[in-house]
């Protein structure tokens, strides 16, 4: 389904000088269920992330989405993101001027989806995480699991292909990090591919195949 | 995308700072049209008074009959009032200058339809305001303003009927008792073309027809008033020649004929105009013999070019600093403000991008949340426009380019910011 070749990704720091992040790096992503991206801090972990997601055009190399060679183009991007991905981040992101049921339809006015349409993949998909009782509830009035649930919800109402998420427990506590990873496992047997970075490796053991960022390359984790 | 709801969702998180931009904006856009109607009212001003009085100067002319007695008896004597008519009709018919007879002698008409300003008084200090009853008659009057003129000068000043007929000079017939009339723009809803209006001119009853009516804004020169506009006054024609009417009242004549020989005189610059002017008097005060007059040798109409001109020269460069330190000041401001209300609607715009939206969409509502107060203020003004009916179609046109070459500017910067902002998943 995915496949990364050859991408080559760097910066240039405050004192001009070249930091490279990935050399070479290639990454195959097919029957897998779920998988997950390791490493430590400041290894390129979300920047692949990115580059998956096709928010972040600025690399060499070439990306491949169900055989079709994906330009760095933000317009293609944009359009292949809205049809294939949903995201789900780490700070949830809500938006506080609106309902639980409003901030998940967010991603499905970007579609055009008529009123009905919306009401009933929003409810299916609240319903999924667990969270229909809140869907009048405004964000200031929800936990951080609950907030990172209604996150998930977002991105999986429009039934992308490959669903990523980047540190998604990063902020919650271990009571509530095992929430969400059930609803991940959840998600998992309804056939949601899931890609998720982290670097906790309590949230790694979910996933069907563990990755490792490392020495500016990705290698799989036995 | 839901556009509807984004400036719902807008306005509910940032109604204080819209709120601020549309004041901001309003007093701008009020300030445009100050200077716009300053600067295009004088420049019009200045080109209608070229038109007119380009190479021509104008002198006042007076009768010297100061003293009550000395003019009572000169007025009450027929054959005196002969000489005032011969005077006059040599005045009006000379081809070396042109007479202009201007007098605005109120005219109190019976069972008046218009309201309190068209009366004589309103606007001034004197007290006699509104309708009166007539003791001797038991009709109800009222002192309405009018303006009496012969054909030279409603042909001097260019003046146009546009409704109606103009008046035909040969027909008026003092005699009669009755004369057509025209009546200025404000009166189109009061009065229709054949009405008759009676009233009191020169203790005489008139039977006054309207025949017509003159075109907005019309204005003359008079009394050393550049603008005297004539939209509320009754426009009463002098007859062409005054020596034909023996069958005349007397007392009528006297009061009349004085009025009709103060006026102005209308010549060519030649270089010592008044010079000029004073010979051509003199021949016919004694081919008349009246000489009881005297001329103001004061070029009025140079005096009151040069009023304006000062006025506009003066004032255009301080109106023009203004305006461009105004326009800068909103610009910075508004920038500001666009700017601030930009970061607080940046996680809308990020999520729409990290769920797909096209970028057009998405600068789409950038754009509209940017424009919302100018459109708030551009809607507002337009509203007052069609209420009070006093800004005109021009200056809606110049303030949606100026408000569009500002809100241009902030949404390319934007723009730009969106771009590098939302490269990246991360940093919001």
């Amino acid at each position: 389904m995915i496949q990364l070749i050859n991408i080559n990704k760097g910066y240039i720091l405050p004192n001009k000088k070249r930091l490279v992040l990935f050399e070479n790096l290639s990454l195959k992503i097919e029957n897998e269920k779920s998988l997950s991206i390791q490493g430590r801090s400041g290894a390129g972990k979300t920047t692949l992330l990115n580059i998956i997601a096709g928010l972040d055009i600025q690399y060499d190399g070439d990306y491949f989405f169900d055989g079709i060679k994906m330009l760095h183009k933000r317009n293609m991007m944009s359009d292949f993101r809205l049809k294939n991905i949903g995201i789900i981040t780490q700070k949830y992101d809500l938006l506080n001027d609106r309902n639980v049921f409003n901030n998940v339809a967010i991603t499905l006015h970007c579609l055009d989806e008529n009123r009905k349409s919306v009401k009933s993949k929003v409810e299916n998909a609240l319903e999924t995480v667990g969270m229909i009782d809140f869907k009048d509830k405004y964000p200031n009035e929800l936990s951080g699991g609950e907030s990172q649930r209604v996150a998930i919800a977002r991105a999986i109402v429009k039934k992308p292909k490959i669903l990523l998420a980047d540190e998604p427990t990063g902020a919650l506590d271990e009571e509530t990090e095992e929430e969400v990873l059930k609803v991940f496992a959840r998600l998992q047997k309804q056939g949601n591919k899931l890609v998720l970075v982290t670097h906790s490796s309590v949230v790694a053991s979910i996933c069907e195949v563990r990755y490792k960022v490392e020495n500016k390359n990705i290698i799989q984790i036995p | 995308m839901r556009i509807a709801m984004e400036i719902k969702n807008h306005l509910k998180n940032n109604f204080v700072l819209v709120f601020f931009q549309v004041i901001i904006l309003s007093i701008f856009l009020v300030l445009i049209y100050i200077f716009l109607s300053f600067t295009s009212g004088i420049q019009a001003k200045i080109h209608e008074f070229n038109d007119v009085y380009k190479d021509k100067e104008l002198f006042s002319l007076a009768d010297t009959l100061l003293d009550p007695n000395e003019f009572y008896s000169f007025r009450s004597s027929k054959k005196s009032i002969s000489l005032i008519g011969d005077f006059y009709d040599e005045l009006n018919q000379t081809t070396s200058f042109k007479f202009l007879s201007i007098f605005d002698q109120q005219v109190p008409v019976e069972n008046f339809k218009g309201d309190i300003s068209f009366d004589y008084a309103y606007g001034t200090e004197m007290h006699n305001i509104g309708k009166y009853k007539d003791e001797a008659s038991g009709k109800v009057y009222q002192n309405i303003k009018s303006i009496q003129m012969n054909k030279n000068t409603f042909d001097f000043y260019k003046l146009e009927v546009d409704l109606g007929n103009t008046i035909n000079w040969e027909n008026v017939d003092y005699q009669t008792r009755k004369i057509p009339i025209l009546l200025g723009d404000s009166y189109r809803n009061i009065y229709n073309i054949g009405d008759v209006i009676n009233g009191i001119y020169y203790n005489q009853l008139f039977e006054f027809k309207v025949v017509g009516f003159i075109k907005k804004n019309s204005f003359i020169f008079y009394k050393g008033k550049s603008e005297k506009y004539l939209d509320d006054y009754l426009v009463i024609p002098y007859p062409l020649e005054l020596s034909s009417n023996d069958q005349e009242d007397n007392q009528f004549k006297g009061i009349l004929y004085f009025a009709m020989i103060n006026g102005d005189i209308v010549a060519e610059s030649k270089g010592n105009t008044l010079q000029y002017v004073l010979e051509k008097m003199d021949i016919i005060s004694q081919k008349t013999s009246f000489d009881k007059y005297t001329i103001l040798g004061v070029n009025n109409f140079v005096v009151q070019h040069k009023k304006m001109l000062s006025i506009f020269n003066v004032n255009k460069n301080l109106i023009l600093v203004i305006l461009f330190l105004s326009v800068l000041m909103v610009t910075l401001v508004f920038a500001g403000i666009s700017y601030f209300v930009y970061i607080r609607r940046k996680m809308v715009y990020y999520l729409y991008f990290l769920s797909g939206c096209a970028d057009n969409k998405i600068f789409k509502l950038m754009g509209i949340d940017m424009s919302l107060a100018y459109i708030i203020s551009f809607l507002g003004i337009a509203i007052l426009t069609l209420i009070f009916n006093f800004w005109i179609v021009d200056f809606i046109l110049v303030l949606l380019g100026i408000t569009c070459c500002i809100y241009l500017i902030i949404y390319f910067i934007l723009l730009n910011i969106l771009k590098t902002d939302f490269s990246i998943a991360s940093g919001v």
